[in-house]
């Protein structure tokens, strides 16, 4: 499959460095921090099942959302609080120093395996894709008639080789994943997905699926998205098949994923697998770093976003970089074009930013801000470092709160009588965290309000000296620009590489 | 690896200066030329324009207490621009002036690069065209290579020639061949002249992506259209078409003043639009102005009305968000 365009760009590749490299295990930290909130989902509130101090086991529910999608332990450990780690809620859990073989659910046989079984496995097994209950995105796609099913294992930004490496050490798996998801919504299993720029060394069909070469620039996904969507095809994330076959098949739990750790400080970029709740630094110091970092990242240089040492991985992300990073002088625009010539959307970025910051907002109705979807190729061609891509991002914020209200004024013409009910406050929501509910929207410099605690039962009860530490923790968020501590000084449990579960790597 | 709060973390790279410095670049190519016909007259010039600019922005943006520019490329470079567009035997107060002008006043005080309605280096010559019309279209004759230098002083000795543009603003074919119109040996400004080294800057500042093709090439075939339809020679359309082209600095104009992709439109069908209205406003100056060519005066006219097109029209030929199915 060949994409040509002039829009979009060739990005710089830093794959070599972890492709075809052995895949290792990350081992167990001392701290695993479950998030009790899902990034895709408005309403799905989270409320821990287990108590303070109690123990758990590897796949044992931790917490059920409001959708019945359960939160699971990823190891045998203690659970010990409730706590806000940049302003979202997590379960802390300390897992034991011997892991136990865990009991795996009953395995399903994959040829009579039934469709409303695969969904009930894969919420049972906690199983995501992009942030939303895997279970929920085959629903949607079954909704929308999808034929096809392909595996998503572009990997078209700058570091992450992730997917790949998935496809090259288990691509069985994967194609089974993807056969069982194609059964569970009654499409048909296309193939597999990648990038031609990465595809030396891979077989040209896995099971007797195509191993399809993508040519063109990034954002690729999204030109491929729109591309099958014209023969009504679909990707799904490789991570989520793979958790699906493990699901299915093997009746365990998604709790582990394959991060691409990366970046110019880091002394050997490696694949790992990560169990899910492992903060960022415990996997630099599996990796060693040559000096200190500025900034840490999860996600890939063109969409991640900045992180704290002490934010967990989650499932679906498939990256963590630290670097040094180099001063960048920002001047006022020359009126280029770059960003309008590159977009991939077709938008004016440059008329968009100004109409924001002149509260023109009709004129972002008018240029169809709604339409961008965040990539970052406006930023990375702009010549005097605008972050072209902030503005706009905060622009399609602006101009969905200004459909929405055209809507409701729309809805209240038509039925003058009917008396508005009043609608569930989302839950991360209340947290003042909309943005993180959409990853085109989100923005680390945002405030983070900090009352989640109040609002999820059972609370820690706090010591007075420790209300008082809680109250003087600075922002998590207000690290950028200075250089976070040592990332060795709050190593985990032992060295790194920490506890070994008993049963090793993940293969 | 950039230090910003939000992604993207990695950047292209491409400096705000690269433009300026490529068009710098360009214009050095041809002020070398220039030297190879003329001695170091023209050189001299160029240079005075380059830096009497690059003066006059750090005394202005002092003056209005802006934010000096780390690397004042663009100033330099729209004062070259100034120096190529006049004659070699210039006196060494026009670049000055030209591009004290160009930078005090069309420049830096209207929003400064990219932002002023109008393309600096245009506004410069046009400034000097109005006020010094005389010493504007005094061309020298053209010499050959390596001969006859101009002097460095007076140039009231040196022979005058006459250039294709001011011939034929009087209804009669031009004396040089179109060969010769092509290699430089037509009287002309010290730039507008070396047609073919135009256009391999051309080529350059394409392929470095300082100037639209589509501008330029839009630019270019409304000045061949109109003297093909309305011939001003007796000799044939075809003939008084490209006559057309190669006189009165258009060439150049198109090339780094219509072309700049500061000053242009930002959407394809409007760029193309206004290529040939400036092509038009271009040659009915030509047909009917008191000047022999009105190249720099039809892009600063419509380069007060590109925002306008940009802002308001450009919903007319595209529309963000359109899938690549349909581009």
């Amino acid at each position: 499959m060949t994409i040509i365009s002039r829009r979009g760009i060739y990005l710089p590749s830093h794959k070599k460095e972890t492709l075809r490299k052995p895949v290792e295990s990350a081992g167990m930290p001392d701290r695993l921090a479950i998030p009790l909130f899902l990034y895709g989902e408005t309403d799905n509130p989270c409320v821990p099942s287990v108590s303070e101090d109690s123990r758990v086991r590897k796949y044992e529910t931790v917490g059920v959302f409001a959708s019945g999608f359960q939160a699971i332990s990823p190891a045998d450990a203690t659970v010990r609080e409730i706590r806000e780690i940049g302003g979202l809620p997590y379960l802390i859990l300390e897992p034991d120093e011997e892991q136990q073989e865990p009991f795996p659910l009953p395995a399903l046989d994959p040829k009579m395996v039934l469709e409303n079984e695969i969904f009930e496995r894969a919420n049972r097994a906690a199983v995501t894709a992009g942030g939303r209950p895997l279970s929920e995105v085959l629903d949607t796609y079954k909704k929308r008639d999808v034929i096809q099913l392909w595996v998503d294992a572009i990997c078209d930004e700058t570091y992450s080789t992730a997917s790949i490496e998935l496809l090259r050490t288990r691509g069985e798996d994967l194609v089974s994943g993807l056969r069982l998801a194609a059964r569970a919504i009654g499409a048909q299993a296309g193939g597999i997905l990648i990038s031609a720029f990465s595809s030396y060394g891979l077989p040209e069909e896995v099971d007797g699926l195509p191993v399809e070469k993508v040519l063109g620039k990034y954002p690729l996904r999204d030109r491929v998205r729109e591309k099958l969507a014209m023969t009504q095809g679909e990707l799904l994330d490789a991570g989520a098949l793979l958790g699906l076959h493990e699901a299915v098949i093997l009746g365990k739990g998604d709790v582990e994923t394959l991060v691409t750790v990366n970046g110019n400080c880091v002394a050997t970029p490696k694949n790992l697998w990560v169990a899910c709740g492992t903060p960022v630094n415990y996997l630099f110091d599996v990796c060693g770093l040559t000096e200190e970092p500025t900034c840490f990242l999860l996600g890939d240089a063109m969409t991640g976003r900045l992180a704290d040492r002490e934010d967990p991985v989650a499932l679906g992300t498939n990256t963590a970089l630290a670097f040094v990073t180099d001063k960048i002088r920002k001047r006022a625009c020359i009126n280029c074009g770059r960003c309008i010539e590159r977009c991939p959307q077709m938008l004016y970025p440059t008329e968009i930013a100004r109409a924001l910051d002149a509260k023109e907002y009709e004129q972002l109705l008018r240029q169809n801000a709604v339409a961008c979807t965040g990539c970052g190729v406006c930023s990375y061609v702009c010549p005097v470092g605008i972050d072209l891509t902030v503005k706009t991002k905060r622009a399609v914020r602006q101009a969905r709160r200004l459909l929405e209200e055209e809507e409701l004024a729309k809805a209240q013409q038509m039925l003058p009588n009917a008396v508005p009910e009043e609608e569930p406050k989302p839950v991360l929501s209340a947290f003042g965290r909309d943005d993180l509910l959409d990853p085109v929207s989100y923005e680390p410099e945002q405030e983070t309000l900090s009352f989640f605690t109040k609002s999820l039962p059972p609370p820690k009860k706090q010591t007075a000296q420790e209300n008082k530490n809680t109250q003087k923790k600075p922002s998590s968020k207000k690290t950028d620009g200075k250089k976070p501590p040592a990332a060795g000084k709050s190593s985990p449990k032992g060295k790194p590489g920490g506890k070994k579960t008993k049963k090793g790597a993940k293969k | 690896m950039t230090r910003t709060k939000t992604a993207p973390f990695v950047r292209q790279g491409v400096s705000s200066m690269a433009i300026s410095i490529d068009v710098l670049l360009a214009g050095l190519v041809l002020l070398a030329m220039s030297y190879l016909y003329y001695g170091w007259r023209p050189v001299l010039l160029g240079l005075i324009g380059g830096i009497s600019s690059l003066a006059a922005q750090i005394l202005v943006s002092l003056l209005l207490s802006r934010r000096l520019p780390a690397r004042p490329v663009s100033a330099a470079a729209y004062g070259l621009t100034v120096a190529l567009l006049l004659p070699p035997s210039a006196p060494y107060w026009m670049p000055m002036v030209g591009g004290v002008f160009a930078t005090a006043v069309a420049c830096v005080p209207l929003g400064g690069e990219g932002h002023s309605p109008f393309h600096p280096a245009a506004a410069g010559a046009s400034f000097l065209t109005i006020c010094f019309a005389g010493q504007m279209f005094a061309y020298p004759a053209p010499r050959a290579p390596m001969t006859n230098f101009l002097p460095l002083g007076d140039t009231a000795s040196v022979l005058a020639g006459t250039s294709p543009a001011s011939v034929m603003k009087n209804g009669v074919s031009p004396l040089t061949t179109l060969t010769e119109a092509v290699t430089g040996q037509a009287a002309g400004a010290i730039g507008a002249t070396f047609i073919l080294i135009i256009a391999a800057c051309a080529v350059y500042l394409i392929a470095r992506r300082a100037v639209y093709l589509s501008s330029i090439l839009s630019f270019l075939a409304g000045i061949y259209l109109i003297g093909y339809l309305w011939p001003r020679l007796s000799t044939g359309p075809i003939t008084s078409g490209l006559w057309e082209l190669l006189s009165g600095s258009a060439v150049f104009v198109a090339v780094f003043l219509v072309g700049d992709r500061r000053y242009a439109s930002k959407h394809f069908w409007v760029r193309i639009g206004l290529g040939l209205l400036t092509a038009a406003v271009c040659m009915a100056m030509r047909y009917y102005g008191v000047y022999e060519q009105g190249a720099f005066f039809a892009v600063l006219l419509i380069n007060a009305v590109v925002p306008l097109f940009d802002r308001r029209l450009t919903h007319l030929f595209e529309k963000g968000g359109v899938s690549h199915a349909e581009e």
